[in-house]
């Protein structure tokens, strides 16, 4: 089956590194990505431009930045987990913010972890593949959601 | 009961006044009285011995020659001493003849002793002998009543309790009229410190009526009521200043308050905004250098390979700078929650911590044992790090490094210290040690940011706490901190340790 995962990330630096160590983990890995929080809502509920879209298909894991335009990535995840069915799916803070505040609301909303971007992207690169690994193999979620 | 010392002083003054006129009027009416007695006593003894005498010398021929009659006639004489109420003539056989007054009880003793002067209650008796030619022919006896001396006695006595009544009266009325004198002014001025006390009206002044010593305390309390008026008035206004004052800080430290809290905000929004955006920038640049070295390895010579290189080495040395930069701010901000906290426990982890990223170095660690502290565990834990770390760093070259943490007391203030064996620092630059961006080496010779001991400089400072440090170049360092105490200042004052003992940042 084809597991998706959803990043959510603005910066086109970021999200190209992201993608560069996502696939190298796993050169057929499925990533959607939404560049600010509005889409990241729009994908996860259908809309927007999106709208076509299988609603039950939900993402395996999402990556979720926290600093976005708009809609900031504690919000998108407070959305996400009012919704019945999505309010399952893994949510992985993946951020450069090491502030224990964002660490508590994150939490506090419903993260199911929190990770620090660190600066090395070799560091980075075996960040991801633990993360990928972890999420998308060993981490089981119900089959059916809502 | 009577209490003397609580009477009002004028009662005290009648008092004194009154007992002291009446003890020296009895006691002079006494004295008079008493004189008087024995001197009409003495009186008596001298006129009835005369009397005695004549009447004796009269006797002397009738005696001789036993004329009962002629004796009789001569003891009637006495008649005219209305006093006498008896006269006993005895011969040397007995009694010879006698005169007894009118309504008088005649009681001649059988015999009679020679020369008996002697008072009884109620009279005076006395023995004159008849003397013919030397010899002892007879004695007279005279009988005296003291009716005469009591009512004399009587009349001095009742003339003496009169003076006493008239004198004391007089006294009585003079001592009240004139104790007004002494009492009065007092009186004045007590009143006049009552109505002070109670109304709390310095204006007042009490009335100056005599030129003793109570007109000297009437004066001395008139001027200390001026001196207190004036110290109050310098009080209302000092107080009235006073207030001013601290309504203007008040208004002046809210404001800087409120500057503060808004300063405050700003630095947390930029240490958040540095958190968030300042590191991503880093990621891309460490990250794109890297892809060129991985998909392009082929095309890159040696040179480019180490501009890369020190591309990817700069990018995390800015990273580094960052963490640190906002470690430096969160222990500038975070509200401190103070517990206690095991000293010993979070020196020995932060140094298991150091040994586990580096397995290979062999360091000895002595952490004295269970020593406590009261502190923020966060801003604790953050200071020991950096001093730890930097105690490791810097004894990174010594063949048996060596790092000791501890607490020692000095007059009662808690000293920490961490030491080390590594490449201490020169002294002459201590002032910059706990400066940010300030740093004693190069990062040839230690790698550093410059923002470590800054950062446990403000933990300290923070704690109220006092940081130095002690150092010789080659020789090791010391750095102590006390928190919530300040570093005690009568220190062991030895030269050695003084001369290389700096920056209490």
């Amino acid at each position: 089956m084809n597991e998706t995962v959803l990043l959510v990330e603005d910066n086109p630096d970021d999200e190209l590194l992201a993608l560069r160590a996502l696939k190298k983990t796993q050169a057929d890995l499925h990533v959607v990505v939404a560049r600010n929080g509005e889409e990241a809502i729009d994908y996860i509920f259908a809309r927007g431009k999106f709208s076509g879209r299988d609603k039950a298909d939900l993402p395996k894991v999402i990556f979720l930045d926290i600093k976005l335009p708009k809609l900031s990535g504690l919000q998108v995840l407070e959305q996400i987990r009012q919704n019945t069915a999505s309010a399952i799916v893994p949510v992985v803070l993946l951020t450069s913010s090491d502030e224990e505040l964002d660490m508590v609301r994150g939490y506090q909303l419903g993260a199911n972890s929190y990770v620090n971007k660190p600066v090395s992207y070799d560091d980075f690169t075996s960040q991801v593949a633990l993360l990928k690994d972890y999420w998308l193999r060993e981490n089981k979620t119900p089959r059916l959601a809502g | 009961m009577f209490n003397f010392n609580d009477r009002p002083i004028r009662s005290k003054l009648m008092l004194l006044i009154m007992l002291s006129v009446l003890v020296s009027i009895i006691l002079l009416g006494s004295v008079f009285v008493a004189y008087e007695f024995f001197s009409q006593r003495h009186n008596m003894e001298q006129e009835y011995g005369t009397t005695a005498k004549i009447i004796a010398d009269r006797s002397q021929a009738a005696l001789l020659f036993q004329d009962v009659a002629g004796l009789e006639e001569n003891l009637s004489s006495l008649r005219v001493k209305e006093d006498i109420l008896a006269g006993c003539l005895y011969g040397e056989s007995g009694l010879l003849a006698f005169f007894k007054a009118n309504n008088a009880v005649l009681d001649c003793p059988e015999t009679v002793q020679e020369g008996v002067r002697r008072f009884t209650a109620e009279h005076y008796l006395h023995s004159e002998a008849i003397v013919v030619d030397g010899e002892p022919v007879g004695s007279l006896l005279l009988k005296v009543s003291l009716e005469r001396l009591y009512t004399q006695l009587g009349f001095y006595v009742a003339m003496v309790l009169l003076f006493i009544s008239l004198i004391g009266s007089l006294a009585f009325f003079l001592s009240r009229y004139l104790q007004s004198y002494i009492a009065r002014p007092l009186l004045n001025l007590t009143s006049t410190a009552n109505e002070v006390a109670t109304t709390q009206n310095y204006d007042l002044t009490a009335r100056r009526e005599s030129g003793d010593e109570i007109g000297e305390l009437v004066d001395a309390f008139n001027s200390m009521l001026v001196t207190i008026k004036a110290q109050n008035e310098r009080i209302m206004q000092n107080t009235a200043e006073l207030d001013l004052k601290v309504e203007e800080a008040t208004q002046e430290l809210g404001q800087s308050n409120k500057e503060l809290a808004v300063a405050n905000k700003e630095l947390e929004a930029f240490s958040y905004s540095v958190s968030h955006d300042l590191r991503s920038p880093l990621r891309a640049i460490d990250g794109f250098t890297r892809a060129l070295e991985e998909d392009y390895a082929d095309q890159l010579d040696d040179l480019a390979s180490s501009y890369i290189h020190r591309a990817r080495k700069a990018a995390q040395k800015m990273g580094e700078l960052i963490s640190t930069l906002l470690q430096l701010s969160r222990v500038s901000r975070k509200e401190l929650e103070i517990t206690a906290l095991d000293f010993s426990a979070l020196a020995s982890s932060a140094c298991q911590h150091l040994q586990d990223q580096e397995p290979q170095r062999k360091v000895s660690i002595v952490v004295h044992p269970e020593i406590s502290a009261q502190a923020d565990s966060l801003l604790l834990q953050v200071a020991l790090d950096n001093l730890l770390s930097n105690a490791w760093k810097y004894s990174g070259n010594e063949a048996h490094a060596t790092i000791e943490v501890g607490c020692r007391d000095e007059q009662g203030v808690k000293v920490f210290f961490v030491r080390d064996n590594g490449a201490g620092f020169d002294k002459a630059y201590a002032g910059d040690l706990f400066t940010a961006f300030k740093r004693l080496h190069s990062d040839d010779e230690f790698e550093g940011t410059g923002i470590g001991l800054a950062t446990v400089a403000r933990a300290v400072h923070r704690h109220h706490g006092d940081i130095w440090a002690t150092s010789e170049i080659g020789q090791g360092a010391c750095f102590y901190f006390t928190l919530n105490q300040n570093r005690p200042m009568d220190r062991e004052s030895d030269a050695h340790s003084l001369s290389h003992e700096f920056n209490r940042a």
